[in-house]
């Protein structure tokens, strides 16, 4: 049997459950504070690859990475561009999979684009709890990539609205 | 819209009829030329002996040659289920009704249903745009798709009678108001005739869906709210197979893990390592099947919607479609994903696929949840219960529900932070329901609330 301790969110957050008490932990780690030493960019990008790709999300994945606090700041950066192409393009094959005739050029393209709004809207909205400095910043910057749809863009604004800010 | 392609069942390797001298063998009556899996209880030689077989997987087109000779009973469970694309999953466990001798060349005749069960579902989308509308039907393809391929002999449909589904319902404001997002607004809904109708799949089409901790959730099924027959879904923001997904937790795959198969046993992954099963709950890119065990819970599990009363007669879908060859048997079935019943195979139980196994975690997953049966409340008091999660006799760890199923008598709330505690306040004098769920598996508390003040 493989642990799959750094793949498998809820194991770690079922260790934080079963130990000190889930909160607590989470305070400890310091949302909102600086980077945890202790935390690498492995980790980081296993949970916020986990919370990008989940479907209900009932396995903890948002605590998770909100637990990260800072460390999680890279990782979220990256995904708020979307995934990495290799995911991309496994999505894109795969959509045309099972089905007679392959979907249109149309149709991948607003699919890819409701794949790229997971981790949007995703990234956007723990870099809104997560904050610190420069987040304002950068989610201005990634506010104005035209690819975004206005569902995407809505979700940045609510998360630099959290950081009480506009952008410049 | 796409139709399905009909090059074999997902993932499938491709097996022609298996051909053993002197084997027994199940013939499909009324469908020689349909592809079928056959998942048998037997009782064969062992030795000098005899043993009991279950769950053996065979797979034929027409049939299935049985592969040795299945013996008279005896002690032995005994049963017979044939899986098929076009029709409805056909299950018997009559001993009387199956022919087994201790005589080579006996001959099982299973007579299929005329059609797939068919399972009515229908669309209410709130903020319609054409791309809304493009990602919605793509989703439904996919679905539609996943069940033929999968041998679920499932059928979305518009009705029961095999009608086409119909566009999908705009919401005016209002109901749009009321459809919110995500399983907080069950009441609301249900309350709406015209935004919901029991006897169907009721699917809304919103963004965000609410998830369980602040964030948001691709899709979510109500299954926990004692409404298995409501889904949420966000097409502008989820995978194209996140509909199909949601079906199956409506139609009983919530157990263990809330039916969430990575990192369980004997599901396959990509070479990537990335999960292929449909109802895996994340990084997953690429849906290609449900495993026989799935199929076969989803249309006879006691937990599938197909088998809850979902008209006002308190008759359930399967036995409704009774009239079409539908035997509506329901059967028990088991958690964790290695344990079979006697009519239900172990969720892990599978044909042959050309992928890897996936890896699997280490974690011990709920399948029951241990809390206090009966409670005495004040009114507007609110206390903080604690449940324990176990597998077996051991702690098991799991993601916690709280659902109170008579919130006008006493509320319940899942503890921030905890998977394992949660509120419960009295709202008004009455006795209560409150539903404990830890990882798909639940319990129940009667909360009897005293005299409000």
């Amino acid at each position: 049997m493989f642990v799959r301790s750094e793949r498998t969110p809820r194991s770690l957050l079922s260790r934080y459950a079963r130990g000190a008490g889930f909160i607590v932990t989470i305070a400890a780690s310091g949302i909102g504070c600086g980077s945890n030493p202790a935390i690498t960019a492995d980790t980081a990008n296993a949970r916020v690859l986990a919370l990008m790709e989940c479907v209900e999300c009932t396995r903890g994945e948002r605590a998770a990475v909100l637990a990260l606090g800072q460390s999680a700041r890279p990782a979220l950066q990256k995904a708020l561009s979307g995934p990495d192409p290799h995911r991309l393009a496994v999505v894109d094959s795969s959509l045309r999979y099972h089905l007679v005739p392959a979907p249109s050029p149309d149709v991948i393209r607003v699919q890819l684009a409701a794949y790229r709004s997971m981790y949007a809207r995703r990234a956007s909205n723990a870099l809104g709890v997560i904050g610190g400095p420069g987040v304002r910043a950068l989610l201005c910057r990634a506010r104005a990539d035209t690819s975004l749809t206005a569902l995407d863009t809505a979700s940045i604004n609510r998360a630099i609205s959290r950081l009480g800010g506009t952008c410049p | 819209m796409w139709k399905v392609c009909r090059f074999g069942a997902a993932g499938m390797f491709a097996v022609g009829a298996l051909a053993y001298a002197g084997a027994d063998t199940v013939e499909a009556t009324n469908a020689p030329h349909d592809d079928v899996i056959v998942m048998l209880d037997i009782r064969a030689k062992s030795g000098g002996g005899s043993a009991c077989r279950n769950d053996v997987l065979r797979q034929g087109v027409g049939g299935v040659n049985v592969g040795t000779n299945a013996l008279l009973l005896g002690a032995c469970h005994g049963a017979v289920a044939m899986l098929s694309a076009n029709h409805a999953l056909a299950y018997v466990n009559d001993p009387a009704a199956l022919p087994w001798t201790n005589a080579q060349g006996d001959v099982a005749h299973i007579t299929l249903a005329d059609t797939p069960l068919r399972v009515p579902i229908a669309f209410i989308v709130r903020g319609g745009t054409p791309d809304i509308a493009t990602a919605l039907n793509l989703q439904l393809a996919k679905a539609a798709a996943l069940l033929h391929d999968s041998y679920s002999g499932l059928e979305l449909a518009g009705d029961e009678a095999g009608g086409a589904i119909l566009k999908p319902l705009e919401a005016s404001p209002p109901q749009g108001q009321a459809i919110g997002n995500g399983c907080g607004s069950v009441a609301a809904i249900k309350a709406d005739p015209v935004i919901y109708q029991r006897g169907r799949l009721n699917v809304y089409v919103v963004s965000p869906v609410n998830g369980v901790d602040g964030g948001t959730a691709a899709g979510v099924s109500c299954f926990a709210e004692g409404a298995a027959d409501i889904i949420f879904l966000d097409v502008t923001a989820s995978l194209d197979f996140t509909l199909v997904h949601e079906i199956g937790h409506a139609l009983g795959l919530v157990r263990p893990t809330w039916g969430h198969t990575d990192g369980l046993r004997g599901f396959r992954q990509a070479a990537t390592d990335e999960p292929l099963n449909v109802m895996a709950g994340a990084k997953e890119l690429s849906a290609l099947y449900f495993s026989v065990s799935q199929v076969v819970r989803m249309t006879m599990a006691a937990e599938s919607w197909l088998n809850q009363p979902s008209a006002s007669s308190g008759t359930t879908l399967r036995q409704r479609q009774s009239a079409v060859g539908v035997v509506p048997l329901i059967v028990a079935c088991g958690c964790p994903e290695t344990v079979a019943t006697p009519d239900c195979p172990a969720l892990r139980k599978d044909i042959a696929r050309p992928y890897p196994f996936q890896a699997v975690f280490a974690d011990v997953y709920a399948c029951a949840v241990g809390v206090e049966a009966t409670m005495d409340l004040g009114c507007s008091k609110a206390v903080q219960v604690t449940a324990k999660l176990l597998q077996g006799a051991q702690p098991a760890v799991g993601s916690g529900k709280w659902v109170s199923l008579n919130p006008e008598i006493v509320t319940a709330a899942t503890s921030e932070g905890s998977t394992t505690e949660g509120v419960i306040t009295g709202v008004a004098e009455g006795v209560g329901t409150v539903r404990v769920w830890g990882d798909g598996s639940w319990s129940t508390m009667t909360v009897k609330v005293g005299k409000c003040s």
